[in-house]
């Protein structure tokens, strides 16, 4: 199986990236629409044109074809052929190959099995749903046994459970095939959920890569401000919840088993931190605090809340602020719902190298 | 039957009464407007007599032979003009002026140029067919999502390849859709340039009918042309629709 290099990469959009993938890994590429992550995808692929270096298995591959890189790609777009049926559009890459008949038809037949779509065989792509498509696409990918294999924000179009299923699907299908992966993504769940490790880009630049957690500033930076805050568990609940501890708060989160006195970050996005001048019903995750600071960010209001020692930043749009008295040095209510909260193991053993 | 179809059926029916009624009860007496029914049978006729299936034949040939070469060599060039910008942006502003100029203007030209002979007409209907057909698979190819080349490309098509297994399937249903209209501009420019420059085809032997003011061959005569107009409409359409069916476009 192939390792990526990209040594100094720079192009249009690109500005010298820097960033290793090893050999089974599956690296997320991070980041906001317009922060060159489909070119980074290109560059790998050599769809695009660049300066620096690709180095795939350790040799230089700059100057090869895209289809001597054997990689698979899954673009945004799916790219499906609309004139050939679910078979010939997974077949397209062995034949034009020139692979012979019964080859492509046990190698088509293997890999759209794997993948659960072979019933479909006969359809154009017109009449698949969004997740058929997508496991055309992927198994179209697949077929060519290619040694690394990009995803371009794959499930873009889709639910939100059908996202999940077919994100850990395809984890699964990495791993068994040991494909060094690159999946792009601005799902800042997704990613953490999907990668072995993750790379932030914003426009252009490489701004960090490593564990989830590595890279939540980064992240905080590029994509949106998160509060984040360092923590420990100090009960474990039976329902899925624990009591944490951040500074001088106690949070009540949702985790995966974890067990007491561990170190967690605690992440709260500021879209989902609820503002009112009443006290809540309720009294876990309810919190009096003062504004601090109110800046106008155009499409929304930044509020920063000082509660005990912590600081918060919460997003309000104009309408639900208008509704709230929000003076500065007011006493208000921050209410922060359960589901908005994300608790991460902090791991120390996490591979930083570039 | 759907019902549009079954009330444009009604109205033939109903027109053809009339014209058979109004002159076989001598509403109209004049050799000049013939009965439908003498008209049908001079229609019969025309198919059995030998004079008129080579007239006929000879047209079909020109057609046939115009049209193929038109529609060939209008998509290649088609292909070959969005493959080279440097071409296309030399070529496109002269084709587009050939575009608007009514091929029937270039005949007298055409005639003194190329001769009153087995090419003119060929020429003509390679004309008529071809420009359109250029546009048509330009316009095509220029919808054709770029991220499909990109794929193809991925997984191993060369420049060839893509052109055929890509491109050119995928621009189909915009040229169909040329096809289906100049198919049956080609027939029509065919007769006209025989029935002004030759003397031979369906075009030719009309003239011939005209001067010996033979209404009932004239009309049966429209009658055929028409017919086969519609029937090369009818088959570009088929495939259009065939096509975009399978597709699951329609």
């Amino acid at each position: 199986m192939t390792s990526i290099e990209l040594r100094h990469i720079s192009n249009y959009i690109l500005n010298d990236i820097n960033l290793r993938v090893d050999s089974k890994e599956l690296m997320v590429i991070l980041g906001p629409n317009g922060a060159g992550k489909t070119t980074l995808l290109n560059v790998i692929a050599g769809l695009t044109k660049y300066n620096g270096n690709v180095i795939l298995d350790g040799k230089v591959a700059d100057n090869l074809p895209p289809y001597k890189r054997n990689i698979g790609y899954v673009p945004q777009s799916l790219a499906l052929f609309p004139h050939m049926n679910v078979y010939n559009n997974v077949a397209y890459g062995l034949k034009i190959r020139g692979f012979s008949k019964a080859v492509v038809e046990e190698k088509v037949k293997e890999t759209m099995k794997m993948l659960g779509i072979w019933k479909l065989r006969d359809k154009y792509p017109k009449k698949l749903s969004g997740g058929e498509q997508q496991r055309v696409a992927i198994a179209r990918a697949l077929v060519t046994e290619p040694n690394i294999l990009l995803l371009d924000e794959p499930f873009n179009n889709l639910q939100i459970s059908l996202r999940k299923a077919l994100r850990l699907e395809v984890k699964e299908i990495q791993r068994k095939l040991g494909l060094t992966t690159i999946f792009v993504t601005h799902d800042i769940d997704e990613a953490e959920e999907v990668g072995d490790r993750i790379a932030v880009i914003d426009r252009g630049r490489l701004l960090s890569v490593g564990s989830y957690i590595d890279v939540l500033p980064a992240i905080s930076s590029a994509i949106y401000k998160l509060n984040i805050f360092k923590g420990r568990i100090v009960e474990v609940l039976s329902s899925g919840l624990a009591k944490v501890l951040c500074g001088d708060l106690q949070l009540l989160v949702p985790v995966d088993d974890y067990h007491s006195n561990v170190d967690v970050t605690v992440t709260i996005s500021p879209y989902h931190i609820l503002i009112s001048n009443v006290k809540p019903n309720i009294e876990f995750n309810t919190f009096k605090g003062k504004i601090y600071e109110v800046k106008d960010k155009g499409h929304y209001y930044e509020i920063i809340i000082k509660v005990k020692n912590t600081i918060l930043s919460a997003y309000i749009n104009h309408e639900n602020f208008e509704n709230i008295n929000l003076d500065s040095q007011n006493e208000i209510y921050v209410k922060i719902p359960i589901r908005y909260i994300k608790a991460s193991v902090n791991h120390h053993d996490n591979k930083n190298s570039l | 039957m759907k019902p549009s179809k079954f009330n444009s059926i009604l109205l033939i029916l109903f027109i053809a009464c009339i014209w058979e009624a109004i002159t076989q009860l001598n509403i109209v007496n004049s050799p000049l407007f013939p009965p439908l029914s003498t008209v049908i049978s001079t229609l019969f006729h025309l198919l059995i007599s030998r004079e008129f299936i080579i007239a006929y034949f000879t047209t079909f040939k020109r057609v046939i032979i115009g049209f193929s070469l038109g529609v060939f060599i209008g998509i290649i060039l088609g292909i070959l003009l969005s493959y080279f910008k440097t071409l296309r942006e030399a070529f496109y502003p002269i084709l587009a002026f050939i575009a608007v100029i009514p091929v029937l203007a270039l005949l007298p030209l055409l005639m003194v140029w190329i001769g009153i002979n087995e090419l003119l007409p060929i020429f003509m209907v390679f004309l008529c067919s071809s420009i359109p057909v250029i546009f048509n698979t330009l316009s095509g190819l220029k919808s054709i999502d770029p991220e499909l080349v990109k794929i193809a490309k991925v997984l191993g098509a060369s420049d060839l390849e893509v052109t055929y297994t890509i491109l050119l399937p995928l621009s189909l249903p915009s040229i169909l859709s040329a096809l289906k209209i100049e198919a049956a501009m080609s027939w029509k420019t065919c007769f006209i340039t025989e029935m002004l420059a030759l003397s031979s085809g369906l075009g030719y032997y009309m003239l011939v009918a005209e001067t010996t003011l033979r209404v009932d061959i004239l009309l049966a005569s429209i009658l055929i042309l028409a017919l086969s107009c519609y029937i090369f409409y009818l088959i570009f359409e088929s495939i259009e629709n065939r096509v975009l069916k399978i597709w699951g476009y329609i």
